[in-house]
């Protein structure tokens, strides 16, 4: 018998954390981070694996969309359809707290401007990290 | 014999102490019950996470150098204890494990670091002069994952620049309530992974970046959720440990009250007699 292709009209999401499942939820597009630039997956997507860079997270479309800003991990999409969103922190974009991650922002930036010259080390990572994160959380709030 | 005042306050104090326990004991099984649910919430996202390292290290494994062995003389430990004490054996068992495991296992190492989470492993080991790397506090369950992101990082970072040679983890396994075990498991380099499933990953799956970058961006994730959910066993742990201990010390309170009071009705009667035996022997004489 040939393998049947049924095209699937939506998309399953299914969000999670080391805190637990956050979401999961039928949809008609994700548009997420790519460690290569932003990308949007729809129903009927070939089986794909990627990593995901902080920044922010749409599922849905038009009015209906809800914004997260996500953090690293990876977004896999498998033979059923189903997209497995797996990072290690997620926040909606309307829970974020805007002095606070402007305040770590702004810390880590400044910690990283100092920086200059000295090596590359796993404290100048963690620094990159907290910044990237807090800039995500940034967006995802301006976006949502 | 003491005094019975001196035994009376005696039994205040045991009460008090008392309470203080009982109120530990509930205090650490309520935190426990949220530190297991802590513990239930992190398996879904271990899982899906290691099924994917698993499937992409399989090809990829000589490729990637947090996969390789490494020669050298250098290892380091991470070691999870409590900032708190009053948790039993919790601490005491660590600290053995981790010296008999450095005199045993490391013993043909030169160097063994230590990265000390909790002031209870740090304090016993500064005092030892031993060679302490790092000393983070002890984790609640919501400072965990930052705190393992971070050390992580610095342990990736030792083993990629070749500082040690391999990377262990000590902390308690949390079984039950009543029952933790001290376990080593090594961090890095990353063992082979077993997965009994093929990760549904083969075949006409896309990668992109391609899977030698990709696992460049989900090993160190690996290793982070390894500390992650280690120190999530450790905190349920110590909670374990330290519910059992305030019980036993709450009953051990409750017997050496019993045991004063019993004492303090002796004394007691005891001066009642001699009253009584004064009284009379004062009629006795009056009569004469």
């Amino acid at each position: 018998m040939a393998p049947q292709f049924t095209l699937s009209t939506s998309l399953n999401v299914n969000v999670v954390t080391p805190r637990g499942q956050i979401t999961e939820i039928e949809t008609n597009a994700v548009t997420a981070p790519g460690e290569l630039g932003e990308f949007e997956i729809l129903p009927g997507h070939i089986p794909f694996l990627t990593s995901l860079h902080p920044g922010v997270m749409i599922i849905g479309e038009g009015e209906e969309a809800s914004v997260y800003a996500v953090s690293r991990g990876y977004l896999r999409v498998d033979r059923s359809g189903a997209v497995e969103v797996l990072v290690e922190r997620v926040v909606a974009g309307q829970d974020v707290d805007v002095k606070t991650a402007t305040e770590e922002r702004d810390e880590a930036r400044a910690a990283l401007d100092e920086w200059k010259l000295k090596p590359q080390d796993a404290e100048w990572k963690n620094l990159k990290d907290r910044f990237e994160w807090a800039q995500a959380r940034l967006d995802a709030q301006t976006r949502a | 014999m003491p005094s019975l005042k001196a035994i009376r306050k005696r039994i205040t104090t045991v009460k008090n102490t008392q309470k203080i326990t009982r109120a530990m004991k509930l205090v650490a099984a309520a935190k426990l019950r949220r530190a297991q649910d802590a513990i239930i919430a992190a398996r879904p996202y271990s899982r899906a996470l290691r099924r994917v390292v698993a499937e992409l290290a399989r090809t990829e494994r000589d490729a990637h150098p947090l996969f390789a062995e490494r020669t050298g003389k250098k290892a380091s430990i991470v070691m999870l204890t409590s900032d708190r004490g009053l948790a039993g054996a919790f601490n005491s068992t660590i600290i053995r494990k981790v010296e008999s495991f450095v005199d045993t296992e490391l013993s043909d190492y030169t160097d063994v670091s230590l990265r000390a989470v909790g002031r209870k492993g740090n304090d016993y080991f500064k005092r030892r002069n031993a060679n302490i790397a790092s000393y983070d506090h002890a984790p609640t369950s919501d400072s965990a994952l930052g705190l393992s992101h971070d050390l992580a990082n610095k342990v990736i970072d030792d083993f990629l620049e070749d500082r040690v040679a391999q990377v262990f983890l000590i902390f308690n396994e949390f079984k039950s309530a009543i029952s933790q075990g001290v376990v080593a498991h090594q961090l890095l380099p990353i063992e082979p992974l077993e997965t009994d499933e093929d990760g549904g990953l083969s075949g006409d799956f896309l990668y992109e970046p391609d899977k030698e970058e990709l696992l460049s961006h989900l090993a160190p994730l690996y290793i982070q959720n390894g500390i992650y959910t280690a120190a999530l066993e450790s905190i349920a742990s110590e909670f374990g440990a330290r519910m059992t201990a305030m019980d036993n010390a709450t009953r051990n309170a409750g017997e050496m009250i019993g045991n004063l009071t019993l004492q303090y009705n002796r004394a007691r009667q005891a001066a009642i007699t001699k009253e009584l035996m004064e009284i009379i022997g004062g009629a006795e004489a009056l009569k004469g």
